[in-house]
């Protein structure tokens, strides 16, 4: 007998709802390595977790931007070094790296409820005693404070690293601004690159941070180029090889788009001091010394300011804004010490 | 005067029956022996011309085709391939992702050189309208679905080589490739077929070596945008390597089908 039109529908229906309904089986053991979406508020947020998830310990990395992309920090270091021993997780927040979508919300807020329900979706897909400790790398180290300081938010949370991270803006600012102009003073009297050092040193001179959105991404632009300047800085070594990522074209768009929302542009009316007390967890602090786009004293106003009793600092003195790259066997070394002790 | 016409009416018998636009540009070089009066017209030999120039505008629409362009059809279906069409079909590669696609395309307008005097090919220059379908899967991505109306201008030189520009709108699905969920009643729960429909807008560029039979093989390079994608559009650049036949290649299996 045939199958009618109904009947197939019926099926089709049947099997839709059947799949739809399916709850996740929580995986709790052995090495994963495993890519989902979830969806949010009109975006798909792409997640991968890969490494050692027997060790019930996840590393969740909150990556730079706005408009970055997790996959960056996956390189081969990471993986020899960070992924066999704990669960990584790289989440591209939204507006970043494969994270998609027709459209989506944009404010602050959207990003630390994204936090919250990959966070959720963590503990939910690995099992309910997974420990999970957030790494927020630039503007990363922007949303993990401004995550871990809202609600309760860091009950779910075992520790946070943050490394380089720009939890003041307006801060991050000013201190930009005085680390270039003194840099500038030390490179011109010993010679080097003198036609740079005077542009950026007259730039600073004649503009100041709070003059406005455009002379904050200027100084940025200064101070990213700065420490591709200093000597002491290294290179990432020859054995530092990022794998392909399917998303690096899309740092670009994403950069675009971010730039014209504009998304962290409100965060220079967030207060973080009524947020940072109420931090509790373990902090890790990792800075490069050379970071001009962060500057190390940003390091000292977070450690002066959070509440936590358990603080770890750490510079690294061969590095600017991205110690993962310009010591990679070292920074990893560093997190996986830390995070196999808390 | 009476020149004149006797030259125009002997470039006109050499024209083919099909509906031909001269324009003041295209002159007719006959050869011609001044020393030949009206009163004698006996040609010792008529050499033929070095150029021979055709416009052509063709029916793309196969309901008011009255040349035979169109005859590839299934069942009723009269399918919008024109015998004097091409079919394309490749695969579209990238660092990122793998897919193909197929490209019907018919030209409405074309421009022929011929050369009667040497063996040379004739150089054709066409506009076409088409269609395109593609897919390609982009792994941590999406998997990809399209449908493109295309225009294309495409030169085919009088040896080999031929050299395309396309553009071409439309419409995308993708369907997320990985599986994806969403938090719903305090639960996650997997979201089935996920994905977005998006405008698709497409640029592309081929160069194309006629190889036998009017088939070649081409390679090309196109850039596909997805919007609005995140506020905005996604380009993506892909890579295509193919073959192009023309469309009686079908057309033969399918005058076979015609009803008669």
């Amino acid at each position: 007998m045939k199958m009618g039109y109904i009947s197939k529908f019926g099926l089709v229906c049947a099997l839709l709802m059947v799949v739809s309904g399916c709850k996740i089986d929580p995986i709790t053991q052995g090495m994963v390595n495993e890519d989902a979406f979830i969806k949010q508020k009109n975006q798909s947020l792409f997640l991968k977790v890969a490494g050692n998830i027997g060790s019930r310990k996840l590393v969740l990395i909150v990556h730079g931007g706005p408009g970055g992309n997790s996959l960056d920090y996956r390189d081969s270091m990471i993986k020899a070094v960070l992924e066999p021993n704990v669960a990584v997780g790289y989440w591209d927040q939204r507006f970043g790296g494969n994270s998609q979508g027709n459209a989506g919300a944009s404010e602050l807020a959207d990003y630390r409820e994204d936090l919250l329900t990959v966070v959720k979706f963590l503990r939910a897909k690995y099992g309910e005693d997974l420990k999970i400790y957030l790494m927020g790398h630039s503007w990363g180290g922007f949303l993990t404070p401004y995550f871990l300081g809202h609600a309760d938010n860091q009950q779910w949370i075992s520790g946070w690293i943050q490394v380089d991270g720009a939890h003041n803006y307006p801060l991050n600012d000013s201190l930009t601004e005085d680390m270039l102009a003194k840099r500038a003073v030390v490179e011109m009297a010993a010679n080097r690159n003198v036609s740079h050092w005077k542009e950026v040193l007259d730039y600073c001179n004649s503009h100041n941070v709070s003059d406005g959105y455009e002379v904050s991404v200027k100084m940025n632009g200064y101070a990213h180029e700065a420490e591709t300047l200093m000597d002491s800085v290294f290179a990432p070594s020859g054995s530092y090889y990022k794998e392909p990522s399917s998303s690096y074209r899309n740092n670009k768009v994403n950069g675009v788009i971010t730039a014209l929302l504009r998304v962290d542009s409100p965060t220079y009316d967030t207060d973080p001091d009524v947020y940072l007390g109420r931090i509790q967890v373990p902090a890790l602090l990792l800075w490069g010394r050379f970071d001009f786009v962060c500057p190390p004293p940003l390091c000292d106003d977070l450690n002066g300011k959070i509440g936590s009793q358990d603080k770890t600092i750490q510079f690294f003195e061969h590095s600017g804004h991205s110690p993962m790259m310009n010591e990679p066997n070292l920074f990893w070394e560093s997190v996986l010490d830390w995070v196999i002790k808390h | 005067m009476k020149k004149f016409f006797l030259k125009l009416g002997l470039s006109l018998m050499a024209i083919p029956s099909l509906s031909i636009q001269l324009t003041a540009r295209d002159s007719f070089e006959v050869a011609y022996d001044t020393t030949l009066g009206v009163d004698n017209p006996k040609p010792q030999k008529l050499r033929p011309p070095r150029k021979e120039f055709m416009r052509e505008t063709l029916p793309w629409n196969p309901h008011h085709d009255s040349m035979g362009l169109f005859p590839y059809r299934c069942g009723k279906y009269l399918m919008p391939i024109s015998s004097r069409g091409t079919v394309a079909s490749g695969f579209m590669l990238s660092n990122e992702s793998k897919g193909f696609h197929v490209r019907f395309d018919n030209p409405y307008k074309v421009k022929t050189v011929s050369f009667p005097r040497k063996n040379y090919m004739a150089k054709v220059r066409s506009r076409s309208i088409g269609m395109e379908l593609g897919y390609y899967s982009h792994p941590s991505l999406h998997r990809n679905i399209y449908v493109l109306g295309n225009t294309q201008w495409k030169y085919q030189a009088r040896k080999h080589w031929n050299y395309s520009l396309t553009l071409g709108a439309g419409y995308s699905r993708t369907f997320l490739n990985n599986p994806t969920y969403k938090l719903k009643d305090g639960e996650f729960h997997r979201v089935p077929l996920a994905g977005y429909n998006y405008l698709a807008l497409q640029m592309g560029t081929a160069v194309g070596y006629r190889i036998k039979g009017g088939a070649s093989v081409y390679m090309g390079y196109s850039i596909l945008s997805l919007a609005p994608y995140n506020w905005f559009l996604i380009p993506r650049k892909q890579f295509q390597l193919g073959l192009s036949l023309p469309a009686t290649v079908f057309a033969k299996r399918a005058t076979t089908n015609l009803p008669k």
